[in-house]
């Protein structure tokens, strides 16, 4: 234990104290407002009884989005052998535990009552709601990120056997179909089910939900690539490999486009009443997060087919572009849909989140940085292939996104 | 700087989570709502059990209602419904003509302008829609509910099991009728007001309208039936060929809210024919106390 803490401050710098201890004093704010919400009440929060879902089920939703980057660098890793991305790998892994750790953190402050939330789904279970399935899919992810992390660690040590390595690459390769059909798909359902509300129902959703999870996983491994070169102020993943993200990206992205424009288009063509309502929404009150939505993923595919958009400095424009056009997304579909109003005769419908409101999610988001800082120090995050010291091996079927393979070191990256 | 030793460690640590446990603590309530979930696992003991054989449903007929809204207030004041709920269980709609209602409602087109909601004063030009909970056969919020809090009983009443439901807010969704409120706040009702016969929900969950299971199953009729001064409101047992309702049902001209979405609602609302004279035609009695009114 000495020794570790030793080491520990050995490694850890002035700035790591600084910003940990600004994130744990947002944390403490955030949990201390929630313990105001359970005592005073939900009431605390911007929710109503015409928009009982807020700020939590966006974040929700978006977290759960953002857990799919840790299943697609395990696919590079392990099923397209792209050794370079191993440098992602366990820091990929952490961020899909916490992103999970972020969801449930979320559904727990949204609901009511919390301590009897926990019963979910063990003992109190209704089959029918989609709600349940959902939930069990975070014992289930989250059993199968930790086993992942658990051989990526062994291997990381250079204590795996061959038995070690076959299971990390089996445990990646079936995490793919099953996130995006058993963790992003059903999300999509849990709105879609809903034929209440015209906006969310509609079969497209539990498809646009799981591409959109694609969208904003690799747009969060490019900022995690690029920020950890920052701080650690080396080459921490090749050019080749940023380059093949970002056309990962754009593929995922143009996916996204097709199903955002199908969506609207399809209303604007039937023009059913439900969907001039839904339309009238769109482009008035919430045009600005519309316009960024669609704009946004427009101006970042676009960045990204241009001939310069793989620099570090458009990479870094453009991920962030397409997480706040996701972000978007995700509050006009979940806001949206519960502010067209179910009986005509109410009043128009508001939604605006309040200050605890915001602490909390904030709690939230500052709890994920805080532990993801404090777990990259604490576990060994480098594997025994280092990106920066190997020569990535093209891969047989891989080329086709990059345009040929270049020895890394031969090619200087300025962050 | 401060040597970062164990015993500093574990004293951060302590802090830190007394820190974040203190506020959950001071609200004492929270193992009770476990254990009641608990209890409550083995069926719903706050309601009387369902009578064989009956199947309860309402019927509304809007030729008669005048919107004078104590149908909502009498609810209010008989289920310890707070006053922090807000819209009440049972709200009134003015709309600006019959097809306007039917137009609206069964076919839930866009909404009208210069429709309003609660309290408004009474006219003689306006229509008049009081909304429930419908006691949906096929009931989408009764589908959703993670918990099975909320549940079809065999008498047609989707009840909520209150102490097994977590407020997760699904079926306030996923309820076409809007129909279902959140106790955002703590539960306000003054001690001589409280009705003994209903239990008083408490933070964080959901309630509505039960069809006043604690009277209706002990074979009286809802209270709003009672309050209406018109009688637009018929409840009745659906399963009886020769009750009001059945007849009502069979013969007049009725619709229910959003047909098109298959939920199968128990509340049918009744509109003249064109021949027949409007309600309005024979003069009422003023109701007194009534907030609004204009004779």
């Amino acid at each position: 234990m000495r020794e570790f803490i030793t080491e520990f401050k050995k490694n850890t710098s002035r700035s790591f104290y600084i910003f940990n201890g600004i994130l744990l004093v947002i944390v403490i704010w955030g949990f201390y407002n929630w313990g105001l919400a359970l005592t005073e009440g939900p009431g605390i929060t911007g929710g109503n009884d015409f928009v009982p879902w807020g700020i939590y089920l966006v974040g929700f939703v978006f977290f759960v989005g953002a857990s799919a980057g840790a299943t697609l660098i395990g696919l590079m890793i392990h099923a397209f052998s792209r050794e370079d991305y191993e440098a992602l790998g366990i820091r990929a892994i952490l961020v899909g535990l916490l992103s999970l750790m972020a969801a449930v953190l979320n559904l727990m402050m949204d609901v009511g009552s919390p301590i009897r939330a926990i019963l979910v789904p063990w003992v109190l279970h209704n089959m029918t709601s989609m709600l349940i399935y959902t939930s069990s899919t975070y014992f289930i992810f989250g059993g199968l990120f930790l086993a992942e992390l658990f051989f990526a660690l062994k291997i990381a040590r250079g204590t795996a056997t061959q038995t070690d390595e076959k299971i990390a690459k089996w445990l990646a390769i079936i995490a793919v179909p099953f996130a995006l059909g058993i963790l992003h798909a059903p999300h999509g359902a849990l709105f879609a089910v809903v034929k209440a509300r015209e906006y969310w129902h509609t079969p497209l959703l539990p498809p646009h939900f799981a591409v959109s999870a694609l969208v904003t996983g690799t747009s969060f491994m490019i900022l995690l690539a690029l920020i950890t070169s920052r701080i650690e102020k080396k080459e921490f993943v090749g050019r080749e490999t940023l380059e093949h993200m970002g056309g990962l990206l754009a593929f995922f992205i143009t996916l996204n486009l097709f199903f955002d424009f199908y969506d609207i288009f399809v209303l604007k063509y039937s023009e059913e009443p439900e969907g001039i309502e839904i339309l009238d929404l769109l482009f008035g009150r919430f045009a600005p997060l519309f316009i960024l939505n669609f704009g946004g993923l427009f101006i970042a595919l676009m960045v990204l087919l241009n001939k310069r958009g793989r620099s570090v400095r458009a990479l870094t424009f453009v991920s962030c572009l397409s997480i706040a056009a996701i972000m978007a997304y995700r509050w006009n579909l979940v806001i949206g849909g519960q502010i067209l109003p179910l009986l005509p005769g109410y009043p128009e419908i508001h939604y605006y989140p309040t200050i605890p409101e915001i602490a909390m999610e904030a709690g939230i988001i500052s709890l994920w940085l805080l532990l993801y800082s404090a777990l990259t120090k604490t576990l060994p995050m480098e594997g025994p292939a280092k990106a920066h010291e190997k020569i990535p091996r093209p891969a047989h079927g891989v080329r086709r996104f990059g345009k040929g393979f270049q020895p890394v070191h031969t090619r200087k990256i300025n962050y | 700087m401060k040597k970062f030793d164990r015993r500093n460690f574990l004293k951060l640590a302590a802090v830190t989570a007394g820190g974040l446990l203190l506020p959950g603590q001071a609200n004492s309530g929270m193992l009770e709502e476990l254990t009641s979930a608990l209890r409550s696992l083995e069926g719903n003991k706050e309601v009387p059990p369902p009578i064989r054989g009956i199947k309860f449903g309402m019927v509304i007929d809007l030729g008669l209602c005048i919107g004078c809204r104590r149908c909502s207030y009498a609810c209010k004041r008989e289920n310890n419904v707070s006053d922090t709920i807000s819209p009440p269980w049972i709200t009134v709609f003015e709309t600006e003509s019959r097809t306007g209602i039917e137009g609206h409602y069964v076919h839930s087109e866009k909404p009208g302008k210069g429709t309003t909601m609660l309290y408004t004063k009474l006219r003689k030009d306006k229509w008049y829609m009081p909304t429930q909970c419908n006691h949906c056969d096929n009931a989408p919020c009764v589908k959703v509910c993670p918990t099975g809090a909320s549940y079809k009983d065999t008498d047609g009443l989707v009840v909520i099991d209150y102490n097994k439901c977590i407020g997760c807010r699904y079926c306030m969704t996923a309820c076409p009728y809007h129909a279902r409120r959140f106790n955002w706040w703590k539960p306000n009702i003054s001690p001589d007001r409280l009705n003994p016969l209903v239990p008083v929900r408490h933070l964080g969950i959901v309630e509505k309208c039960t069809f006043c299971i604690h009277r209706t199953r002990m074979g009286k009729t809802t209270r709003c039936v009672e309050a209406c001064p018109n009688k637009a409101r018929i409840f009745g047992n659906l399963n009886d060929p020769d009750s009001e309702i059945s007849k009502l049902i069979a013969s007049e001209r009725n619709f229910r809210l959003k047909d098109k979405l298959n939920t199968e609602p128990r509340i049918w609302y009744l509109t003249r024919a064109k021949d027949k004279p409007m309600a309005w035609t024979t003069p009422l009695p003023p109701p007194e106390g009534i907030r609004g009114f204009e004779s």
